[in-house]
């Protein structure tokens, strides 16, 4: 072979080289697609001047957790057969139609609200008063998300406004607080505007639904801690993108 | 003749360098090996020959399943975010060790109940050629998770680089526990909060 003809391979073959791995080079993730400074936009900024107040609630309620809630969530499971347990849970959840129902008007999901009155319609009869749940045997009444007031607020642009630790209650945000108001004025088995006029049957409202849903509370609370550095930050993180992620779907 | 002979090695340096030659025999989809290996992770707690071994040994074997089929640096570089610079390489060794084992023990976590969770994955969306999300949802007894996993193509293959569970980022969510710890913490003391927390966490 003449050496010109060497030449144009070592150049073709050197042309070729470059040409591909310049297009490999951006057919994957760069770096700076990976780990650059744009990354650290993705995480939310959450205002929290209240930090020092919150910290010292969020502690407060880590003992209550321990020291209430867990032993009441394991002794509940303890007890109760598992069809028993999702019955009751069933029983509860059906009986904060009203909310979601609420909810999903006031957002404009009107197909949210037809399922949600679906749903309640089913349950609360077929399903003897909610216990059981055969709406979910029915494809047109797929569960929908939950929808209620800190939601609705969100919707209509309203900001999240200061994070905050409410003592037993746990995460917040001022949005989600004011949220709280319309979502006890629309739940008709809980003040200020009740259709249940004996204390006690109030209590025995509360105190039933704090229970029944101690496992599920417990079980998270103690997942996110196990496996968290600072258990406040990683809350106060949760909370928000969870609620952000509502607001969104 | 000359020329032939140049037109014939033209037409062979063609093919030899074209990417159709050079690339790796093709490999599944990056959401079909997802599925499989979130079925695999699972089956080394639940199927029968499984079933029966210590807990440590199906920990084990979930770490084998994921570390062969994904670099779990990429997402927990992600977490860290900009405070990696701020670690030596000794450090930053450390450190991925540590969260890739807090991580997978919150996940093996999951799986104490007695039936087997299933998984039921939806179709995958493509945001651009180098990033698709995966949805899935996880049925653990009377529960349902929503996971979101977001994949992107990087020099190693396509490699998970999110997790999104019921709306929440993990890379996110450690972001924060890293930036908060940072603006007082050092390196050193978030390797001791590591440790601790990987001891109190065993198996």
């Amino acid at each position: 072979m003449s050496h010109s003809m060497y030449k144009n391979f070592l150049l073709l073959c050197v042309l070729h080289c470059s040409f591909y791995s310049s297009s490999w080079a951006e057919d994957f993730l760069s770096e700076e697609d990976l780990y650059g400074e744009s990354i650290e936009s993705e995480s939310s900024v959450i205002f929290d001047p209240l930090e020092r107040y919150n910290r010292v609630v969020f502690n407060f309620n880590d003992h209550l957790y321990n020291l209430v809630i867990h032993p009441i969530a394991y002794g509940y499971t303890a007890i109760t057969p598992e069809k028993v347990e999702i019955g009751a849970k069933n029983f509860f959840n059906n009986l904060r139609y009203p909310v979601r129902l609420v909810g999903n008007l006031l957002q404009g999901k009107f197909f949210g609200a037809w399922v949600e009155t679906g749903r309640f319609t089913v349950n609360s009869t077929l399903g003897f008063c909610g216990v059981m749940s055969p709406s979910d045997k029915i494809d047109s009444l797929a569960r929908v998300p939950n929808e209620d007031f800190g939601q609705v607020l969100g919707a209509y642009g309203m900001t999240e406004g200061p994070y905050l630790v409410m003592p037993i209650f746990g995460p917040t945000n001022f949005r989600d607080l004011l949220g709280l108001v319309g979502d006890r004025a629309s739940n008709p088995f809980i003040q200020p505007w009740t259709v249940m006029d004996s204390q006690d049957w109030r209590l025995a409202y509360g105190a039933g639904r704090a229970v029944v849903n101690s496992p599920e509370i417990s079980d998270r609370y103690l997942q996110m801690k196990g496996s968290a550095l600072d258990p406040y930050g990683a809350l106060k993180n949760a909370y928000t993108q969870y609620r952000n992620a509502a607001i969104q779907e | 003749m000359d020329r032939v002979i140049l037109i014939g090695y033209w037409l062979i340096a063609l093919w030899v360098f074209s990417p159709a030659a050079i690339s790796a025999p093709p490999s599944p989809s990056p959401d079909v090996k997802l599925q499989f290996v979130v079925e695999s992770a699972i089956d080394a707690f639940y199927s029968n020959e499984n079933s029966v071994l210590p807990i440590e040994d199906k920990y084990k074997k979930v770490v084998q399943v994921i570390e062969s089929n994904y670099d779990m640096t990429v997402l927990i570089r992600r977490a860290i975010g900009r405070s990696w610079s701020r670690m030596n390489s000794t450090q930053q060794e450390q450190i991925v060790a540590l969260i890739k084992e807090l991580v997978l023990r919150t996940y093996v976590d999951r799986f104490t109940g007695t039936v087997r969770p299933s998984v039921n994955f939806l179709d995958a969306v493509e945001i651009s050629n180098k990033r698709i999300e995966v949805p899935s949802v996880m049925n653990l007894e009377d529960q349902k998770f929503y996971v979101l996993y977001r994949l992107g193509l990087t020099r190693t293959g396509w490699q998970i680089y999110d997790i999104v569970i019921e709306g929440i980022s993990i890379v996110s969510n450690y972001r924060q526990q890293f930036v908060d710890h940072f603006r007082r913490g050092t390196p050193e003391e978030l390797i001791k909060k590591l440790e601790n927390l990987v001891k109190e966490g065993a198996l």
